[in-house]
């Protein structure tokens, strides 16, 4: 009876934190409602989106493997040569558990592990392998590191490239897409998990404009709704979806005008017309429960409603045949994406952990953090082997995904070299920057080299040997990279953006506001990706 | 913290037992021996002794000729390790782009002398054999200076800037990596061509080419033998050099201490690009030599880069001196050429184990203090 009764009031206490989480995020819950909601654009037919989702996949996965190399580097100060290896482990792990009659027979018995606990598994034997390099930290101090990764990096890439009965050598090994995969109801629950965010993202767009009551929060609600409508209209099936989200929006500007008339806009004006009684105010029921949740129950079935048929088709085709193409990509895009969040949330508690900081500390100065009591060597270990893990996880997603693996692309120096082109570009010590710099780069090498070579007659590599230029002047000039540059200056774009005024009017944004432009940024990039590849 | 309790430990179980240590010592050198002794018998019994020693012969001269090759590069990356702390990810590129540059340049010396408006054709125009001695000491002269004169522009407009900051000066020399190799594959293709001399130049001629042969299947390539020769000599000025010279002199004493260096007056700053255009002319040099051997290809930067890790890791990497940097390189070329004639599948692994086996046994290398 007791314990019952704490199970609902622990249940009362998560529920009453959902508005002030909300609130926290608002960026991070409004990009990840608009890309778990991009592949539902996709259905049986060819789609321009489908050829988008596959690049965004092949961004997030590297994305993955930049975030665990700057983990090391940006975080610890390891510079590891033999990054790659980590992933490459990940990757032939994953190929080796998916074909049950590629090991001689006592190792197959790998290839009975189920698909997403081999995730787990190749985790492991990342982390495992960032372990055996951690132990070498000891043995060579400072920099010299970068030659022991390398070593056995190299040494793990000559085994394999020797091996061609292990590694498939130079045409490579062919890695079938997991059972699991294929499967709608796999696909459904990415779908419903798309739902959730959405319904989050609208929950948030509703407390938003409920506490932001200057004519402001209006006008930048209004350009979010547009290009939510018109994100429906261009990916979803039917106009009535877009129709039910502009009659939400109408329940939102309502309830902008309620909050509002009640709203103190002047203090001077609320001593004047009214007297402080010191009572609690009570808590309006419509414009705490009602609207908002009819707000988000329209939203809902306007989405459902766009989406509706895709959906239906994917699980149709699903039923006829699931080893397409047309089926896998979304699939995979959707669990390579909540990958990525998992380990983007995991990666940001840590640094904000007391072991994050124990690690910053030591990389700053490792004989100081020592004389504090703590112990450095450990730290490494610590964080080699939670990289590692990272690694791993992006290895063994992009077997499946790219579907050939071979010793060279998957194992060769020129992948960490890569990692460390994504990393240095974007940004180290910053959570978005790995990200960024590897979709400039993934995106521009395998566009821009295409378009150099046919459309200006030009060797294709001119853009790479770019890319180098450009990383040597950001290592030379700008240590942070483009995300630690701009973040460097943010706050002094802050300021003027606070004093933005468009004659008498002044909009004073503050921090509150920031969600809005990096969620039309986001469309904004995605829109136009959308447009070139078209 | 009151009574810790001592665990125990090997190491310092040894280091109180000097007895215990020479008695294991005796062991492993006697273990060592009979286990070679074994291999030596077990690749007679499958080669037949002829066999054995036509593959031993072979493999001690191609290795003493790949040791010479790799001591001359990877003493320049082991300079600029040992003086300026820079551990040259480029250096790899710098030997690939020499190799490219001796190629280039033989060829270039070679057309310039076969022209018949010009007066060198007088001298050359009939005699092959000075045409490509000429030629070929002009190759190697003009990539090292080319190189020379990279490495000393790098150091001198941005590794200069990151002093102090060894994380960066490493990102920096990968930078350089990426764009040397990138520059190389637009020129000259991928790594899948390889260039000769021999076959590109115009009279098909390059003045050391051919077997030595002694009967019985004994044929070695008279180039290696004259690698081995050239490397012995480079090697040779490099160790008087360091001995007698001032700047050999300061370089080594940098090596050691470089504030001390500093403290009594010498500029170190121009010693590191100095040291740096030495290094990188080293590289530019092996490559060059290396031409008429496995020829100028695109992908040797990362596979010699590697080898020179190892080597200067065998040789002793903190405060190491040049001596162990030339064993290592003994070791390492050696066991390469020994292993791709009687264990092949280790090939390419066996400098990965040599290093693993020195970290563990050694972890300051033969030379350097741990």
């Amino acid at each position: 009876m007791n314990n019952e009764r704490n199970i609902v009031r622990r249940l009362k206490v998560i529920i009453l934190r959902i508005p002030s989480m909300l609130s926290n995020n608002r960026a991070v819950i409004a990009v990840l409602a608009f890309l778990y909601l991009l592949p539902l654009g996709t259905a049986a037919s060819t789609s321009p989106v489908r050829a988008l989702l596959f690049l965004i996949t092949q961004i997030m996965v590297f994305s993955l493997l930049a975030m665990s190399f700057d983990l090391q580097l940006g975080r610890a100060s390891l510079l590891n040569f033999g990054h790659v290896a980590l992933f490459g482990v990940g990757a032939y792990f994953m190929a080796f558990t998916l074909d049950a009659d590629f090991l001689p027979p006592p190792f197959n018995l790998i290839a009975a592990i189920p698909f997403p606990l081999t995730l787990v598994v190749a985790m492991m034997i990342g982390g495992g392998l960032g372990l055996i390099m951690g132990l070498t930290t000891s043995r060579m101090r400072g920099t010299a590191f970068a030659f022991i990764g390398l070593a056995i990096a190299m040494f793990i890439y000559n085994f394999f490239a020797e091996n061609p009965g292990l590694s498939g050598g130079e045409t490579g090994l062919r890695v079938p897409t997991p059972d699991i995969i294929r499967t709608a109801p796999f696909y459904l629950l990415f779908v419903t998990l798309a739902f959730v965010f959405l319904a989050a993202f609208i929950g948030m767009v509703v407390l938003y404009i409920k506490k932001r009551t200057e004519p402001i929060g209006l006008i930048l609600v209004t350009p979010v709704m547009v290009a939510f409508t018109g994100v429906l209209l261009i990916f979803g099936t039917n106009v009535f979806g877009p129709v039910l989200v502009f009659i939400a929006f109408l329940g939102m500007i309502f309830l902008f005008w309620i909050e509002r008339s009640k709203s103190i806009s002047d203090p001077l004006q609320y001593s004047e017309n009214r007297t402080f009684t010191g009572e609690v105010k009570p808590t309006n029921k419509l414009t705490t429960y009602v609207l908002p949740f009819i707000i988000i129950i329209i939203v809902l079935i306007g989405v459902v409603v766009s989406f509706g048929s895709n959906i239906a088709q994917m699980v149709t085709l699903w039923i006829e045949d699931s080893s397409t193409f047309y089926f896998t990509i979304p699939v995979q895009f959707y669990l390579v994406l909540t990958c990525l969040v998992i380990t983007y949330v995991f990666i940001k508690r840590l640094i904000a952990s007391p072991f994050g900081r124990m690690v910053t500390a030591v990389a700053q100065n490792e004989e100081r953090a020592e004389a504090l009591g703590y112990n450095s060597y450990r730290a490494k270990i610590v964080v080699l082997v939670i990289s590692g893990a990272i690694a791993g996880l992006a290895g063994a997603l992009y077997a499946p995904f790219i579907r050939i693996i071979d010793p060279h692309t998957t194992l060769g120096v020129e992948i960490t070299i890569n990692a460390m082109l994504y990393t240095i570009i974007g940004g180290i010590g910053t959570l978005l920057g790995p990200i960024l710099g590897t979709g400039v780069v993934v995106y521009s090498e395998l566009n821009l080299v295409d378009f150099i070579r046919e459309g200006l007659g030009l060797p294709g590599q001119l853009w790479l040997v770019g890319l180098g230029v450009m990383y040597i002047f950001i290592v030379l000039f700008m240590p942070l990279g483009i995300v630690g540059s701009i973040g460097r200056r943010a706050g002094s774009i802050k300021d003027r953006l606070r004093q933005l005024k468009l004659g008498q009017f002044e909009f004073g944004i503050k921090d509150t506001d920031y969600w809005v432009f990096g969620l039309l940024g986001t469309i904004g990039l995605f829109l136009l990706l959308l447009i070139v590849s078209l | 913290m009151t009574m810790q309790t001592k665990r125990f430990s090997p190491r310092d179980y040894l280091e109180e037992n000097p007895q215990v240590r020479k008695l294991l010592r005796i062991t492993v050198v006697i273990a060592l021996i009979i286990i070679g002794g074994l291999l030596v018998l077990a690749a007679i019994d499958v080669y037949t002794w002829n066999g054995f020693v036509v593959r031993a012969s072979k493999s001690l001269v191609n290795g003493l000729a790949l040791s010479m090759l790799l001591f001359l590069m990877v003493s320049g990356f082991f300079l600029i390790f040992g003086l300026c702390d820079v551990i040259n990810f480029a250096h790899g590129a710098f030997f690939m782009l020499g190799g490219f540059m001796g190629f280039v340049i033989y060829l270039g010396t070679e057309a310039v002398f076969l022209d018949p408006a010009l007066p060198f054709y007088l001298i050359f125009g009939a005699n092959q054999f000075a045409l490509s001695v000429t030629a070929f000491i002009v190759s190697a002269l003009g990539a090292a200076a080319v190189l020379a004169l990279i490495g000393g522009g790098i150091e001198f407009f941005t590794i200069r800037r990151l002093y102090g900051n060894p994380i960066a000066q490493i990102l920096l020399t990968v930078g350089f990596m990426f764009v040397i190799t990138q520059i190389v594959e637009i020129i000259w293709g991928p790594s899948q061509f390889s260039y000769f001399i021999i076959s590109n130049s115009q009279i098909t001629y390059f003045f050391i080419s051919g077997l030595l042969d002694f009967g019985g299947g004994l044929q070695f390539a008279v180039y290696r033998i004259f690698l081995i020769f050239l490397g012995l000599a480079v090697a040779g000025l490099m160790f008087i050099g360091f001995r007698k010279t001032r700047i050999g002199l300061l370089v080594q004493a940098g090596i050691e201490d470089s504030e001390m260096v500093e403290a009594l007056g010498t500029d170190i700053r121009k010693l590191f690009t100095i040291v740096f255009m030495l290094g990188a002319g080293l590289a530019g040099l092996s490559g060059a030599v290396l031409v008429p051997w496995i020829g100028a290809n695109s992908g040797h930067g990362l596979t010699y880069l590697i080898f020179a890790f190892v080597i200067v890791v065998v040789g002793g990497a903190h405060y190491g001196r040049l001596e162990g940097t030339f064993f290592g390189a003994l070791i390492v070329g050696l066991s390469i050429q020994f292993t791709s004639y009687f264990i092949p599948f280790l090939e390419n692994i066996i400098v990965f184990i040599i290093m693993a086996i020195i970290l563990i046994v050694r972890p300051g290398g033969l030379t350097g203090h741990e």
